[in-house]
């Protein structure tokens, strides 16, 4: 299972007026099911768009993108959208929680779309929030607010778990903590995690880092023992 | 140009739309707001304007009594009056239609030649087009034209040619008043020149007030003004009045007077004779009485005699044979007596013998008795004597004398006393004597006793036979009288017998003579009083017509006597309060919008804000921005709408009521102020808005400004508090309702733009579901007859008789009704308008008229007494069951409410002929029949109108089918209005729900954008957003309905005129219309809103919530 998720020769082109921008040119490289990836580049690089590919916000302009088996470049934006709905869990920069629902609802919302979720309750009691199931995003600190938000992509029961910048409006401690939650949630429940990040101190967590600069792959290491948060320090 | 200008001109121009919304709202406000505001100014100077051209006259006056040349002077010559002009005007058929005929005036109430030309001659005539079309003729043909009876031979002419058609300003609506004759509706008027009418008395003055034409027409200045002149004018009618009123009454008094001198000298002169008469008949009667008393006493008299008379002669016989006895019998008593006398008369000289010797013999025996007694006398005077001669001295010479006188008288009693002693007898002779004497007088007592027995007898005797003498000769005497008596009477018998038959023929002829003359009296004494009776009646029948001239009244009246001219007026300022509800809804609406527009875009410009200020901007440099972008939509979109309102409005309205009013084409005019305030209230909206937007921005700080707003925390709402309830709803739901309550803002716009729109296309379908339930309500259930057929005044018995057979007769009349029917005025303190009064049989009134009660809406029974009248005139006067109102008719009455019942179209009061005749006091005669028809087509009904027009005796028909046609038409420009109404409705909508939705879409952008990026279908966040909005609608909705309702009820109100009620009531069909219309608006919008949000870029979620 080393290809579970794939890149094949994806580029993403943008259009601006007279100009092609090239987003991403050309990329390549595979996951494995159970893996925790990092995908680490400075701002600019095309990690976002990266992201955007896998989680079927966006499509490539070439090249192919297959996720177990399936290849998702050339969906529809109605496969794209069950492909999201079924197979990716998000956890975003900002939370992305629904203000007006509690913590327990915001994961219940995605829940409820899903084929074979996990009971809501359970997914907020395992992000270790059991106590502030029935607050409002507004009255939950970031990090709550991001354990609500990992709690939601969990309960969908995912292929795939898509961190964009999880600890980017985060302190140090409680960002430390979100990884925590990310890395135990691979390991214990054998879910495929990919995680951006700009902050290269992380990538001794990942059993898989790819460095991306300029929309390519700059290369790409391996972990056989990848360092548990506690120990990391940035 | 200032970056800060550029940066407004790039706003605007990269959100077009947004401007034009804004500005397109406003417009349309202003254009509805400023085009009924301007049209009632537009309509009341286009009839100014025609009224002072035409120079309508601005009052009127009539008199009960009529006016004289005098009293036109008198008016021309008050002060507030510029001139006056005297004319006529009567109620008249003109061919066979109730028209009012008036004299051509100079100088005021100038005609409009619309064809032809003026009349030249006294027998020419202009006419009202009305005429020509109604009877089917044109100008040149000649027209008849008959006067009410109250002016009867007041024309030179009968006949007149009509010389042309003109609009007289008196009339400016299609209503021409009513009348006193046939059915009381004036159809049409006719001009005559004054020379064709010959009165001695105007009908009525014309008057121009001083100052009145620089007044505009149906402005409360001018109505005002008006009204105080004719209240200066009161007193001076009121002696006018008094002065025709007294000239006319003193004439005719003083014809009475003659006449009633004249009948009192006659009737005095006739009391005379008839009473000689009647004294002389009463004396004739008298003696003739006494005669035949006597007569009967005669006879009676006669009658009794004869009896009396033989029993007379019998007691004369007997009388005389007891004389005879008598006679006898008194001679031998007298013989009797004689002897008896004698024999008593020789016994009495005995016994007077015996009786003297007796006496003599006593004398002697009582001188003897006497002496003793005398001798002791003696013995005692001598005894005395000696002792005196004792006594005396002797001695003395004196005494001595006397001694021997004493001596000497001694002497001489001595001597006695011897004579004395000598013949005294001694006392047995004495006793011996006595008792012989004594004896001897017994005796003699004896004899004396038996004597007088015997005289006393005798005489007894002698009395007894005087007497019987005495009475024998009256018996004689009385028999004699008897004799000569009988005599007499019998005499008397005789003549009596003879007498009477004469006295009874004399009695007879005296009778019968009697008898004659009293004959005679009675015949001339009913003679004078029949006479006399008739000239009373005469008289008094004279006096009730003087008393019956009413007392002379002035009637000052204003232009608002004029039909239809109130009317006008009217009708421009319900379009002026059309002006104060529709416009106020769109501008709200615009506010509305223009609020949550500005809201967002401050919003939107958060930070930029945050950023010029930070830069040193001062709060007046960055709010310009917003305050132009709000003022420059506002400021075109007045320009705009102030255009169009001006024009399209006015035009439109007036073009629509042209229908009913015959006036000059409209004169638009532009109003500052209207357009001033009307921009201000625009500009207000847009800027008050948007200063209220971005107020709080403004005054925050730079800093806070730069930082992202932090979204509105979610809130727990009260339904969650009902925990089966919230349980109950899918997670989805929930969402929705916490969605709902957390934007209150949103909520409450959405919902009264929502609302606005169903109301106001509720407002529109129910406007015409009023007129058309109107015309199906009163043409179909209330008003069942299918025709109307008009009888002329005073229909003959002949004509009334032919009428009936016809209808009987007619196959296609399956029932009629004959009934009364005028036109009256009916008036409370509150009101007075034109109302029909008919008078029904009560069995027959529910076959062709169905009344319902208002408040039950079950069929109602005409009630005994009392009429019943309709919704709309119960509510313009004022009045309710149990009060009562005036009908004014030939003078006023009052009559009581019984009842009032549904009608639409015009007012009639319903009676039967008993309450009629209580209240008018006179009995109702029949003008007019109800007909149902077999077969109510156009064509069948007009052969059997045609064929009952040949009658004699009808004089109009129609049928209530036209009727109801000719209001239908001119109802369908109501279906412009709804259309229009159901535009801005749907525009309003659109506007207000896309706005919003647009709004709510881009506030919750990275929302939908997570849940989009959550695996959420297109069609399920649509539905995720547009649930709010359909519960939204849904509650819109609702209010809208009873919005619509209240919006509905007041517009009917407004636009209804007194002659009609239209429905009150929307009918169900409406309200689901009205609901699905809206609806599909909000549904539209939601359609764009999906669109809309299958463009949201997902990507937009990964961004920070800037």
């Amino acid at each position: 299972m080393r290809d579970y998720v794939v890149l094949n020769d994806v580029s993403k082109y943008y259009q601006m007026g007279q100009m092609v921008i090239k987003a991403i040119d050309h990329i390549n490289f595979s996951i494995a099911k159970g893996e925790f990836c990092i995908i680490v580049g400075p701002s600019g690089a095309g990690k976002t768009t990266v992201l955007n590919m896998l989680g079927g916000m966006d499509t490539c302009t070439e090249g192919t993108i297959s996720v177990d088996g399936t290849v998702i470049s050339g969906f529809s934006s109605k496969e794209l959208t069950t492909y999201r709905r079924y197979d990716v869990g998000f956890v975003f920069q900002f939370y992305n929680l629904v203000q007006n629902l509690t913590a327990l609802e915001n994961v219940e919302l995605a829940a409820q779309i899903c084929r074979d979720p996990l009971d809501a309750a359970t997914a907020v009691r395992e992000v270790g929030l059991e106590g502030r199931m029935d607050n409002f995003p507004s009255q939950l600190s970031g990090g709550e607010q991001q354990r609500i938000s990992i709690a939601r992509a969990l309960a969908k029961n995912p292929k795939l778990l898509l961190c964009d910048e999880p600890t980017g409006a985060l302190d140090y401690v409680t960002g430390k903590s979100i990884l925590k939650l990310l890395q135990d949630t691979c390991r214990q429940k054998g879910v495929t995690v990919v995680v951006i990040t700009h902050n290269s101190a992380l990538t001794p967590m990942a059993d898989h880092v790819i460095h991306i600069k300029n929309g390519t792959v700059a290369h790409e290491e391996y972990n056989n023992n990848p360092t548990p948060v506690e120990n990391i320090e940035w | 140009m200032t970056a800060l200008r550029k940066d407004l001109i790039r706003e605007i121009k990269n959100s077009k739309n947004r401007f034009l919304s804004i500005a397109i709202l406003i417009a349309l406000a202003v254009a509805f707001l400023s085009g009924l505001k301007a049209t009632a100014p537009d309509m009341k100077n286009t009839g100014d304007e025609y009224l002072d051209k035409q120079q309508l006259m601005d009052i009127q006056v009539l008199s009960t009594l009529g006016l004289t040349k005098d009293d036109i002077k008198a008016l021309g010559a008050q002060d507030n009056i510029e001139r006056a002009v005297g004319a006529y005007c009567i109620d008249a058929w003109a061919g066979d239609l109730v028209s009012k005929a008036y004299s051509i005036t100079d100088g005021m109430n100038l005609l409009t030649v619309t064809s032809g030309r003026m009349p030249e001659s006294p027998d020419e005539c202009i006419v009202d087009k009305n005429l020509l079309e109604r009877m089917k003729i044109s100008v040149g043909d000649s027209i008849t034209i008959d006067p009410s009876d109250d002016y009867e031979d007041c024309l030179t002419h009968k006949n007149f040619t009509i010389v042309g058609t003109a609009v007289s300003p008196y009339y400016i609506s299609v209503e021409r008043g009513s009348a006193s004759i046939g059915s009381g509706n004036v159809r049409a008027y006719v001009y005559l020149p004054e020379s064709a009418f010959d009165l001695d008395y105007y009908t009525v003055a014309y008057a121009k007030v001083k100052g009145a034409e620089e007044l505009a027409a149906f402005t409360d200045e001018y109505d005002d003004y008006i009204d105080d002149v004719i209240d200066s004018l009161e007193d001076f009618g009121d002696r006018r009045a008094k002065l025709r009123y007294d000239d006319i009454i003193d004439e005719a008094l003083e014809k009475i007077n003659d006449a009633q001198n004249e009948l009192d000298d006659r009737e005095k002169e006739a009391d005379e004779k008839l009473s000689e008469a009647e004294q002389e008949l009463k004396d004739a009667r008298r003696k003739l009485d006494k005669g035949w008393k006597e007569y009967r006493d005669g006879k009676k008299e006669l009658e009794e005699s004869l009896p009396k008379l033989c029993e007379a002669e019998d007691e004369l016989a007997d009388a005389r044979e007891e004389l005879i006895e008598g006679e006898r019998e008194y001679e031998k008593g007298l013989d009797e007596y004689n002897s008896g006398y004698a024999q008593y008369v020789e016994k009495k000289l005995i016994a007077d013998e015996s009786y003297a010797e007796l006496v003599a013999a006593q004398q002697q025996l009582d001188a003897a008795k006497q002496i003793p007694s005398q001798i002791s006398q003696l013995e005692g005077a001598i005894a005395s004597l000696e002792a005196q001669k004792a006594s005396l001295d002797p001695n003395d010479q004196e005494q001595a004398a006397q001694i021997e006188a004493i001596a000497a008288q001694i002497a001489e009693l001595s001597e006695q006393k011897a004579y004395l002693e000598s013949v005294s007898m001694s006392e047995d002779e004495i006793a011996a004597a006595q008792a012989e004497i004594d004896a001897g007088m017994a005796q003699y007592n004896a004899g004396k006793q038996e004597l007088d027995a015997a005289k006393a007898k005798l005489d007894a005797a002698k009395k007894e036979l005087d007497e019987g003498y005495k009475e024998l000769q009256e018996g004689k005497k009385e028999y004699r009288d008897g004799v000569k008596e009988l005599e007499d009477g019998w005499q008397k018998y005789y003549e009596g017998i003879d007498e009477l038959p004469k006295a009874y023929r004399k009695l007879k002829d005296g009778e019968k003579e009697y008898a004659d003359g009293l004959a005679e009296y009675e015949d001339a004494k009913q003679e004078a009083e029949e006479k006399i009776a008739d000239a009373k009646e005469k008289l008094a029948d004279a006096r009730r017509k003087v008393a019956d001239i009413e007392t002379c009244k002035w009637y000052i009246l204003s232009r608002g006597y004029n039909p239809g001219y109130t009317g006008f007026g009217q009708d421009a300022d319900r379009m002026a309060n059309l002006a104060s509800v529709f416009p106020v809804i769109f501008f709200l609406v615009a506010a509305l919008v223009c609020l949550t527009t500005m809201t967002r875009m401050v919003e939107e410009q958060r930070t930029q804000i945050g950023l010029m200020k930070a830069l040193g901007y001062g709060r007046w440099d960055i709010s310009k921005k917003y305050l132009c972008y709000g003022l420059f939509p506002s400021l075109a979109g007045s320009l705009l709408g102030i255009i169009i309102g001006h024009i399209v409005f006015p035009t439109m309205i007036y073009v629509s009521y042209q229908i009913m009013y015959e006036m000059p084409n409209i004169r638009l005019s532009f109003y500052p102020g209207i357009c001033i305030w009307t921009t201000i209230a625009a500009v207000a909206c847009t800027t008050l808005s948007t200063l209220w937007a971005c107020i709080s921005t403004l005054t925050d700080s730079p800093a806070n400004l730069m930082r992202p707003k932090a979204p509105p925390a979610g809130k727990r709402v009260l339904l969650e508090r009902i925990t089966p309830v919230w349980h109950a709803l899918s997670f989805n739901w929930k969402i929705t309702v916490r969605n709902l309550f957390r934007y209150k803002k949103r909520f409450f716009m959405t919902v009264i733009g929502i609302g606005g729109c169903t109301g106001l296309i509720i407002a529109g379908f129910g406007l015409r579901d009023s007129l058309m339930m109107t015309m199906d309500t009163q043409y179909g259930d209330i008003f069942r007859y299918d025709a109307q057929i008009t009888l002329n005044d005073g229909l003959l018995d002949t004509e009334h008789a032919d009428i009936k057979a016809y209808l009987d007769s007619s196959d296609n009349i399956s029932e009629y009704a004959e009934i009364y029917a005028g036109s009256v005025t009916a008036e409370s303190p509150a009101y007075s308008t034109t109302a029909y009064v008919e008078v029904f049989d009560p069995e027959d009134i529910g076959k062709f008229v169905i009344t319902r009660a208002i408040s039950s809406g079950d069929e109602m029974a005409l009630p005994e007494s009392g009429v019943i009248i309709d919704q709309k005139l119960s509510e313009l006067l004022k009045v309710n069951v149990g009060d009562s109102i005036t009908i004014d008719s030939d003078g006023r009455h009052s009559a009581k409410i019984a009842g009032i019942y549904q009608n639409y179209v015009a007012h009639f009061i319903y009676l039967t002929p008993a309450a009629y005749d209580e209240i008018f006091g006179k009995e109702a005669e029949i003008n007019a029949i109800i007909l149902n028809l077999e077969d109510d087509s156009s064509a069948a009904c007009e052969t059997t109108m045609e064929e009952m027009l040949k009658l004699h005796g009808v004089s109009a028909a129609s049928r209530t089918a036209d009727t109801k046609d000719t209001y239908t038409h001119s109802m369908e420009r109501v279906d412009f209005v709804v259309v229009v109404v159901i535009l801005c409705a749907a525009a309003l909508a659109i506007v207000v729900l896309y706005n919003l939705s647009n709004i709510n879409m881009t506030e919750r952008i990275r929302e939908l954008a997570t849940i989009k990026v959550l695996g959420f279908y297109d069609i399920e966040v649509t539905t995720y957003l547009c649930r709010e909005n359909i519960i939204l609608t849904a509650v819109g909705i609702a209010l809208g309905c009873v919005f619509g309702k209240y919006l509905h009820a007041w517009l009917i109100r407004s636009v209804e005129i007194d002659l009609m009620m239209f429905g009150r009531s929307t009918t169900a069909m409406s309200y689901a219309f009205s609901a699905a219309l809206t609806v599909i608006f909000s549904a539209i919008v939601n359609v764009m809103a999906h669109v809309k949000m299958k463009g949201i870029d997902m990507i937009e979620s990964l961004k920070s919530a800037e």
